[in-house]
């Protein structure tokens, strides 16, 4: 067996054109496997992230919020009690509380309808409001009676830093209430739907809608996101008379998550399938040109066995070094564009501007895909090297030689 | 001569060739079928939108659409709607047209009040622009002289918890600013597939609807016609527009900008997608051809020695690499088209994706749209491809020494 | 629509008949609209609105003038303390004390339910003359609570804007006030009835302390106010009917 290796070794070695062809193309594979899945990924999550965002990864209402969602009854709603210790719980890392509510806003002459949210400290980070803060200043916004406003709405009002504008809705009891927020940022998320509504603090909002001690949803962002299910079981164990949902089975994100589960699968198979045949093709190759070394070595005395040995060790060999290098570059790559990200609307940013569309795609880089990458660069390799053999095995040593 | 022996060697290695065109058509076919799946959804869903909504163009009264929201739709009646349709037959003769009635009111049974668009249509005419008939899942369509009934979406019925037959009370503001309510028969239930409409609408007679609120004329005029291409209609409603002093044309492309704008940018991202499988197509033709080389050392060297300049072994090579790809091409656009054509016929049953966007009315089965020209594009950037591809293994072959290779 | 002339000509025809020796229907309209009318008023008032099984209880003041100008304040509960409505002929604004804030209702929000009660922004904003508004029919005469009453129709009369169609009232014989009113769509359906009651006589003057708006289309729904304190003909500041006084602290 030792000699095997050594005769193996020797040969990748000495045919160094023909080594590193082979490995160059294996790593191109394989570059190219981890980046378009990254790339797939990529546009996955982050149309996930933006549910998750709105939802919290887990989130927990009144029983009734769902039905009364649509006429926007603030009465379906959670009082603190009802949500003690959510963050002694297993698996909660925070769990902010929101309301979502509808009003009129006034500003100078003009009165629009509008969407506001009141949150809590935390979903600053959640919203990623230090990066989509285009304008004003985040810490400001702590204070009371300030706000931050999706850009869209703000240019439709026609508002900006410092301005204070008139909110009018009904609190929950049916009484008119109004109050006057002021602008401290104005921000521009990915998300299109976020730029058209305004944000205001969780305090400000109880008090304009009289939902002292009271709030409308809480998102719930656990430490490890794959435990959510059992969460979910876990919570609803614990807070029976709440609407505990994860995030993947509230509404249109139900549908969406197993539509993209399957275009997932379809695109690893796609990618795979690509990978695979150029793997495959390029192991029979060597193999096919090599027949004539085999009906040598053969008729040296070598045997059949320890030939296929050898092939195959030496094409796995070769597999094994295209795949290391394909993980390495396609993880530097897809790192790269997952930090910089692929702005495919650049071309047609002066047209979208005004329709303020996230035209940048993030590739992500994932641990998934580098094990199934690993499995389709060693195993097809391997493949690819063994089935071109077995058939020239058959043949006597004189065959192999006559035929070139 | 070169082209005979490129087309000759490719036929040598039956494997290798075979392999290499399977994954050059691998990836023009994934290619085509994702791309035609997309481009038929988005073509699905502007239909649906024609044909369950907005029809192809609708006239409103000057000022009224661009505010729409803000607006009170019964003060902007069309009293010359006669005179509208004139012009409207004069440049469109083909097309179908009817006066709506639309204002905003509410649906109640007492216990639950949901704000709808309430429409007075004109039940023959809706059904030959919106299909309307067609729609009805339970109960019947509304007949001409019919009063106080109602045609609601499913999903409204299910909130609602009404079976056909049942009453409801549709509360609106008239004309006069009088309140008005009427308890109305559901005398059907509709599923569009579009959303807007089965969730936020429901339809009344049009007689029936001018008694609700009070006024004589209706506020809309929907058309249809055959040709719906903006290219085509583009000049004519123009044309259409210039002919109306006080009314305003607002075609089918206008109403859903925004909606074709995303679908634009949802384009551009498939195709870096498709960019990416053919890349990865290219690289096994590059591979396929590298091994060609290396094999063929000493029939390159032959050819050298025959005479052949460095040019011509490059454009041998390159078009062995040219000719797997349009023989992939053409078995993938006869496989694609294929695929298409049952597609755009039957449709195709992907499970989950039926509701998989809520604002955009896709239906239960995906049909399947590729312009030809489209096509061609594609399969032409797959020749394109596998001519670059074969590029470097061409210029690799020329680099190895004659004098070394015939030694070998 | 012809049915309903047919019955309307019928009903004519009764009335002529038996009430020709008695005040014209015009007549006793003027005289309800006079009745119920002061020069001028003020009170205070508790406004229960019930939804169901919850009540939420709400108290106000108000001061008018005819028919034309009047001013509500708020005072309880906390939450809409300073809450203001000034209506000056036509015009309705509503002061928001938490934003500090002046708002001009008109357009759709006058369908809106004011303070979250079963009264509308149109029917607190009516200050029309009955017979201005609608064209009248008596329909009978009948006891109501021991009461004696006439029966009239309120027919929307043509181009006039107004909040209900038609009404049916039950018009008190001897005070000159209604006890009871229907308030019906155009399409004949019931859409509130209104109830007053607890007539008391100031200065001459029969004004019911208790009325209550009844939503009949949502179940559960109706709002009482029961009014308190009444003063007539007391003389109201001018500045009380200002948007500077809307908006005063």
């Amino acid at each position: 067996m030792n000699d095997i290796i050594k005769i193996a070794s020797r040969n990748i070695t000495r045919n160094k054109r023909r080594t590193f062809l082979t490995v160059t193309i294996m790593t191109l594979g394989i570059i190219v496997y981890i980046f378009g899945m990254g790339y797939m990924d990529g546009i996955i999550e982050s149309a996930f992230e933006r549910s998750r965002k709105m939802t919290g990864e887990i989130r927990m209402t009144h029983k009734d919020f769902e039905l009364k969602e649509k006429t926007r009854d603030l009465r379906a709603n959670v009082s603190y009690d009802q949500v003690k210790g959510i963050e002694d719980q297993k698996n909660i890392l925070y769990a902010n509380k929101r309301i979502r509510f509808g009003g009129v806003i006034f500003f100078k002459d003009k009165e629009r309808n509008a969407m506001g949210v009141g949150i809590e400290k935390g979903d600053l980070d959640v919203f990623e409001m230090s990066s989509s803060l285009i304008k004003g200043k985040l810490e400001d916004f702590q204070k009371q009676g300030k706000a931050l406003v999706g850009v869209e709405l703000a240019k439709k009002l026609d508002i900006g830093i410092g301005d204070s504008f008139t909110v009018m809705t009904s609190t929950q009891y049916e009484s008119i209430s109004a109050q006057n927020y002021n602008v401290a940022g104005i921000i521009n998320d990915r998300n299109p739907a976020l730029n058209q509504i305004f944000f205001i603090n969780l305090d400000d909002a109880q008090y304009l809608l009289d939902m002292d001690g009271a709030f409308t949803e809480m998102a719930l962002f656990l430490k490890d996101i794959k435990l959510k299910d059992q969460t979910v079981v876990n919570l609803k164990e614990n807070y029976k008379e709440l609407d505990i949902k994860a995030w993947n089975k509230i509404g249109i994100n139900n549908q969406m998550d197993s539509w993209m589960k399957i275009t997932e699968v379809v695109f690893l198979l796609i990618f795979g399938v690509l990978a695979a045949i150029g793997i495959l093709n390029t192991m029979m190759m060597i193999v096919f040109e090599r027949r004539r070394e085999m009906g040598v070595l053969e008729s040296m005395g070598m045997r059949k066995k320890e030939i296929l040995s050898m092939m195959t060790l030496e094409g796995l060999v070769m597999g094994i070094i295209g795949t290391i290098l394909g993980i390495v570059f396609g993880v530097v790559i897809t790192y790269y564009f997952q930090v910089h990200g692929i702005d495919y609307g650049e071309a047609t940013k002066d047209i979208m501007a005004e329709y303020n569309m996230d035209t940048v795609i993030y590739p992500l880089v994932k641990v998934k895909n580098l094990i199934v990458s690993i499995f389709i660069g060693i195993v097809f390799s391997f493949i690819g090297a063994l089935l071109p053999v077995l058939p020239q095995l058959k043949k006597n040593p004189a065959e192999l030689l006559k035929k070139s | 001569m070169i082209v005979k022996m490129a087309f000759r060697n490719i036929f040598r290695h039956k494997i290798r060739t075979t392999l290499t065109m399977l994954a050059v058509f691998f990836g023009i076919f994934i290619t085509l079928f994702g791309v035609s799946i997309n481009n038929g959804m988005t073509r699905y869903a502007i239909t649906q939108f024609i044909k369950t909504d907005i029809g192809v163009f609708k006239i409103y009264k000057k000022g009224f659409y661009k505010e729409r929201e803000d607006l009170d739709p019964l003060k902007y009646i069309i009293k010359d709607d006669q005179n509208i349709k004139e012009k409207v037959k004069a440049i469109f003769p083909d097309a179908d047209i009817e006066t709506r009635l639309a204002f905003n009111g509410s649906l109640t049974n007492g216990d639950v009040e949901l704000p709808i668009k309430i429409f007075g249509i004109d039940p023959e005419n809706e059904n030959k622009i919106f299909l309307r008939k067609d729609s009805v899942i339970s109960g019947d369509y509304l007949n001409k002289g019919d009063s106080e009934t109602v045609l609601i979406g499913e999903k409204n019925a299910e909130l609602l918890k009404l079976k056909v037959g049942d009453y409801i009370t549709l509360m609106t503001r008239d004309a006069n600013k009088s309140m008005n309510a009427y308890d109305v028969m559901v005398k059907g239930i509709i599923k569009t597939g579009n959303n807007m409409v089965d969730e936020n609408q429901v339809f009344i007679n049009y007689s029936f609807a001018k008694d609700f609120v009070s006024t004589d004329f209706g506020n809309e005029i929907v058309a249809s016609i055959s040709e719906t291409s903006q290219e085509r209609i583009g000049e004519r409603i123009q044309a259409l527009q210039k002919n109306l002093k006080d009314a305003e044309v607002v075609p089918w492309y206008k109403e859903i900008e925004d909606f074709l704008k995303t679908m634009e940018l949802d384009e551009k991202s498939g195709q870096i997608m498709m960019a990416i499988i053919l890349l990865m197509a290219g690289v096994g033709i590059t591979n396929t051809l590298i091994m060609a080389v290396y094999e063929r050392k000493q029939e390159i060297g032959i050819l050298y020695a025959m005479g052949f300049d460095r040019s011509r072994i490059i454009s041998l090579f390159t078009l062995e690499g040219g000719f797997i790809g349009i023989l992939a091409a053409l078995v993938a656009g006869i496989a694609g088209g294929i695929m298409i054509m049952y597609g755009a016929k039957y449709g195709l049953n992907i499970p989950a994706g039926q509701e998989s966007m809520k604002s955009i009315p896709v239906g239960s089965r995906i049909y399947t749209y590729l312009e030809p020209m489209k096509m061609f594009y594609y399969l032409l950037s797959g020749v394109i491809v596998a001519c670059i591809a074969s590029l470097y293994p061409a210029w690799f072959a020329t680099r190895l020494n004659p004098v070394e290779i015939m030694r070998d | 629509m012809k049915k309903v002339f047919f019955l309307l000509s019928i009903v004519l025809l009764c009335t002529t008949v038996i009430f020709s020796n008695e005040l014209t229907v015009e007549e006793i309209l003027d005289a309800v609209d006079e009745n119920q009318t002061p020069e001028s008023i003020t009170h205070d008032g508790e406004m229960i609105i019930h939804r169901g099984n919850r009540t939420i209880e709400k108290k106000f003041e108000l001061k008018a003038e005819g028919k034309e100008r009047s001013f509500m304040e708020f005072t309880y509960p906390p939450r809409d303390k300073g809450t203001k409505y000034l209506r000056v002929d036509d015009n309705l604004w509503m002061y928001l004390p938490g934003a500090e804030r002046t708002v001009k209702i008109s357009g759709h929000m006058l369908r809106q339910s004011m303070m979250g009660s079963d009264f509308s922004y149109d029917d607190q904003t009516e200050n029309r003359k009955i017979n201005d508004q609608y064209k009248s029919t008596i329909l009978g005469s009948t006891t109501l609570d021991s009461n004696e009453v006439w029966i009239i129709d309120l027919i929307a009369r043509d181009g006039i804007d107004v909040p209900y169609y038609r009404q049916k009232c039950w018009i008190d014989k001897k005070k000159l006030v209604i006890h009871k009113a229907e308030l019906y769509g155009r399409s004949g359906k019931m859409l509130k009835m209104m109830y007053m009651s607890e007539f008391k006589d100031i200065s001459g003057k029969y004004y019911p302390h208790k009325i209550v708006m009844e939503d009949v289309i949502k179940k559960g729904h109706y709002t009482e106010v029961i009014v308190k304190d009444v003063k007539l003909d007391v003389k109201i500041p001018e500045k009380v009917f200002s948007l500077r006084y809307l908006e005063r602290k």
